[in-house]
């Protein structure tokens, strides 16, 4: 890889991989019996500017006196279910009296991808091969929790990491709270050849980021989750890593309850060829048991992923796919009713998720380009008003209104289409011009798009 | 990793690290830390660092809260799922976990058995320390110092969700020969002692009562088990110099209140002291009693009346050799069952009167320190007093009236509550040294919760997790 590389390669290191003896870092003192302290972190702030169409939605009540002091109370139309890019737009009335969402025109000054980061650590060899690290990372937003203007900072102060490993010539293990394993390889992906000194899609605008570069468009996130994890040395290049992680649910929705843990693993595949040919294979996969609270009933999520990036020089190209069941939109368990049929039998819907970002690495400065799509999957109680009647009943199914049409319109695919521009002014400093295109769409035909322009800059130590 | 700073009493040798971090986390000196020195400038100001990483996996086997459903399940008919209404509610109190629910004859479902697991924070959750530190004389030393906490588990088991710092302590310390004077966010002085055995003798490296387990953590020691918590709050504290062994520290500290419990509204701030009394003995015998109190006046919002909460607390700790033991005990009204004020229908008669309630807690702790384990055994049981209002139907009329008092059912007079009656714990801890910054451990904790109507809780918690130090 170019040595201008090096850096941010190194600095995905603390976010995502697990070994850690390869950080971007600073030590701060070396003390006499052999700890070393030492700190890492970043800082970076975009102005971005959407343009576009607000979340597709029909209002129903009509303000017939046309009377400011007595303004309609709009009620939603057949809603369309969870996501798309959540901001406000102008309502705009039509003919009859109600309103529907109009344009977007809206901008904030955030963070980009990852948000502020302040990591600290202490290190020691216990042998000398092998060292025992204690990490901490704190991670926090530029931008404020819905644009409040005042707001107490410790909603914004996300305790994102803190783990012990141990890694030495038997492998690597490590306790405690870091990234988990399930999608890991497309994250690198988004991270390495886009997003590292970018935006991606405008995720949290209405409240508070970090942006989402590809999650959510064709890329599923791993999440930071406390968890034991243990990873094999490398052997001809193939590694296994596997942990088992602290149980997740749909927090308020059905699935609230869990007995066991998550296990998630992922074995990669790496090769170097030729003075600056690089090639990374991965496959991952993951599996949670969820219960209902208040019925005796279980269901199962789990999902599988696979690609790999492939560097020649300049050039890089990363593909990615992941597939599973109650997986989520933008991350693992994310709730959402785009997950389960809320309103009918609570099934899991089926997701998946395919990605290609390409970058060309051009000594000071990247060019990125990538594509990514998310695609959930009808279930038959969505769409079929006589789902639970096999043969049609005289009343409509739950989930269905009295004309035996779905009662509400669930996402049906998240498409995004992202170019980064970066020009590293140091190995320190980074400024980016980072454009998104979100286009997203719902089962009964709504759409919606949006365009994000953003521009930043970010110092990393 | 070396502490800058050797002013601390001697202690047998392998504790020392672990009353140092004690210090860290309970104590009123400012300069005698488990701390590393990052920098020193040439104005002779000293900047450090000190804290813990650890983790833990949990599982936890027993009952639910006791909880009886009425609303019937529509078996067979996923898509119209039953609503579900507690009968005879039980109050807060005993570890809340979703159990399997479990069909009745009658067709109602109670709460079943437990079997739940998590990767969790212990005792202590993750910590950063970071301070600065100047001699203004050649023996007052200042100190600003801060700390921010953290837990690895997410709030509810959300994959995704900001594990918020919880920035909890935050001070200047200033120490010298006439004392030691500190101000900004540290501990609280009543039932300090109480929570140094807690964590001295037994979960220092462990996890104890698996308090917010749903949530989220840190766990709990034997806090609601036989100790009430000192808190994290803003004041003004003083401690004496130490004078033949006593000592006295007083503290002024912002005041607390109840929030949506009826007493939400405070005029004056919150008064605290403990005495205490240390004593060495022989090459390895240590003695520390010591006794403190609280009080803090409350008042209603919606009508002109007011209550005082109080409490007391004593006991001791005991070192010979390899021989610890600890024994401590506080009551008081109003206190709550987990910490200073907590907020629960344990507290207040909700219901009723508003009136508080009054609490007790006994707890016992013996540790057998060997060099490079320890063996850490405890007792500890948190009660809870009814009031006249909690079981007497004519508590409003003092004759009996002829329709009931609030709180109690119109057809049956019973109560409509349940409240918290006691809670029990029994620990059990192994934690084997792997370096006086490496520590591994093996945590059994009991939990046995009761209800005032009968209600009865019993959950068994395994852990087995490590911390690492700096």
């Amino acid at each position: 890889m170019l040595a201008r590389l090096a850096a941010p390669l190194s600095l995905l290191l603390v976010v995502v991989a697990l070994p850690v003896n390869a950080r971007a870092e600073t030590t701060l003192v070396t003390t006499s019996d052999g700890w070393e302290f030492y700190a890492t972190g970043r800082i970076g702030v975009f102005a971005e500017m959407l343009k576009g169409d607000g979340v597709p939605q029909a209002y129903g009540l009509v303000d017939t006196d046309n009377n400011p002091s007595t303004p309609a109370v709009p009620t939603p139309v057949h809603p369309v279910g969870n996501g798309g890019v959540a901001v406000m737009s102008d309502p705009v009335r039509q003919p009859d009296g109600t309103y529907r969402q109009g344009p977007v025109t809206a901008m904030r000054f955030r963070s980009g991808f990852l948000g502020n980061v302040f990591g600290f650590g202490v290190r020691r060899k216990l042998t000398e091969s092998t060292v025992l690290t204690a990490h901490v990372a704190i991670w926090a937003t530029a931008e404020t929790d819905s644009q409040r203007t005042f707001y107490p900072d410790y909603p914004d102060a996300d305790w994102r990491e803190g783990y012990i490993n141990i890694e030495g010539p038997a492998g690597t293990l490590r306790a405690g709270r870091a990234l988990s394993l399930f999608s890991r390889g497309a994250i690198e992906i988004d991270y390495l050849y886009s997003h590292e000194f970018g935006v991606g899609n405008p995720a949290g605008f209405l409240e508070r980021g970090p942006a989402g570069g590809h999650i959510g468009y064709g890329v599923v996130a791993p999440v930071f989750v406390a968890g034991i994890s243990y990873a094999t040395p490398k052997f001809h290049g193939f590694q296994l890593t596997a942990g088992y992680y602290d149980p997740g649910t749909l927090v308020g929705l059905y699935w609230t309850r869990t007995k066991l843990g998550r296990p998630e693993a992922e074995a990669t595949y790496d090769l170097t060829f030729g003075s600056s040919g690089k090639l990374h294979l991965f496959a991952n996969g993951a599996f949670q048991k969820l219960y209902a609270e208040l019925e005796p009933r279980s269901t199962n999520v789990y999902g599988v992923g696979g690609g790999g990036r492939f560097e020649l020089g300049m050039f890089h190209l990363g593909v990615a796919t992941h597939s599973g069941q109650g997986l989520g939109i933008g991350y693992f368990l994310d709730g959402s009713d785009a997950v389960l049929n809320q309103f009918a039998t609570r099934q899991l819907r089926k997701f998946s998720g395919y990605y290609v970002q390409g970058q060309l690495a051009l000594g000071t400065f990247d060019i990125n380009a990538g594509w990514g799509t998310t695609r959930i999957y009808v279930l038959p109680e969505d769409i079929d008003p006589n789902w639970c009647t096999a043969g049609g009943g005289s009343q409509p199914c739950a989930g269905f209104d009295t004309y035996n049409q779905p009662a509400r319109s669930y996402l049906k695919s998240q498409t995004g289409y992202s170019g980064v521009f970066v020009y590293h002014f140091s190995p320190h400093i980074h400024f980016s011009f980072d454009y998104f295109l979100s286009d997203v769409k719902w089962q009964q035909g709504e759409r919606q798009v949006v365009h994000a322009v953003n521009i930043g800059s970010t110092l990393i130590w | 990793m070396k502490p800058s700073h050797s002013s601390y009493a001697p202690v047998p040798s392998r504790l020392a690290g672990g009353a140092l971090s004690l210090l860290v986390v309970l104590g009123l000196g400012g300069p005698a830390r488990a701390e590393t020195t990052l920098a020193g400038n040439s104005d002779g100001w000293e900047i450090y660092a000190t804290g813990r990483v650890g983790v833990f996996a949990e599982v936890l086997k027993g009952d639910s809260i006791p909880q009886a459903y009425s609303q019937t399940g529509s078996a067979g008919d996923p898509s119209t799922p039953p609503t579900f209404m507690p009968v005879h509610p039980v109050g807060s109190g005993g570890i809340v976990v979703a159990g399997d629910p479990v069909l009745q004859p009658d067709g109602t479902y109670r709460a079943g058995p437990i079997l739940a697991s998590r990767v969790r924070s212990g005792f202590l959750g993750n910590i950063f320390g970071f301070g600065v530190r100047h001699k203004l004389t050649e023996s007052t030393v200042l100190t600003g110092h801060i700390a921010i906490w953290g837990t690895v588990e997410t709030d509810s088991q959300r994959t995704f969700y900001r594990n918020y710092a919880d920035w909890r302590e935050g001070y200047i310390n200033i120490e010298g020969p006439a004392g030691t004077l500190r101000v900004g966010r540290a501990l609280s002085l009543f039932s300090r002692g109480e929570l140094e055995i807690d964590y001295l003798y037994a979960h220092q490296y462990g996890v104890g009562s698996p308090t917010g387990f749903s949530q989220l953590g840190p766990s709990g020691g034997h806090i609601g088990y036989g100790v009430v918590s000192p808190v994290w709050v803003a004041g003004v504290a003083y401690a004496t110099p130490r004078l033949h062994g006593f000592q006295l520290t007083a503290g002024y500290y912002d005041p607390g209140a109840l929030p949506n419990y009826y007493w939400t509204r405070t005029k004056f701030g919150r008064p605290e002291a403990e005495a205490t009394y240390d004593l060495s003995f022989g090459a390895s015998g240590k003695l520390h009693l010591f006794a403190n109190g609280v009080f803090q006046k409350l008042y209603a919002t919606d009508r002109p009346r007011s209550a005082n909460v109080y409490g007391v607390g004593g006991g001791g700790r005991i070192e010979l050799g390899i021989f610890h033991l600890g024994v401590a005990s506080h009551s008081g009204r109003g206190i709550g069952a987990g910490y200073f004020l907590d907020v629960s229908d344990t507290v207040v008669a909700q219901y009723t009167s508003q009136a508080l309630r009054k609490f007790t807690g006994y707890y016992v702790q013996a540790q057998l320190a060997f060099k490079t384990f320890d063996l850490n055994a405890g007792w500890g049981m948190t009660r809870v007093y009814v009031l006249p209002e909690d079981i007497d139907p004519n508590w409003c009329t003092a004759s009996g009236g002829t329709a009931p008092c609030a709180g109690f059912d119109a057809g049956t007079n019973q109560p409509s509550h349940s409240f918290l009656k006691s809670q029990t714990g029994y620990s059990g801890v192994f934690v084997y040294h792997i370096s006086s910054n490496l520590h591994v451990a093996v945590d059994y904790f009991l939990s046995d919760a009761r209800w005032q109507q009968g209600e009865k809780q019993l959950v068994h918690a395994i852990n087995l997790g490590s911390s690492l130090t700096w």
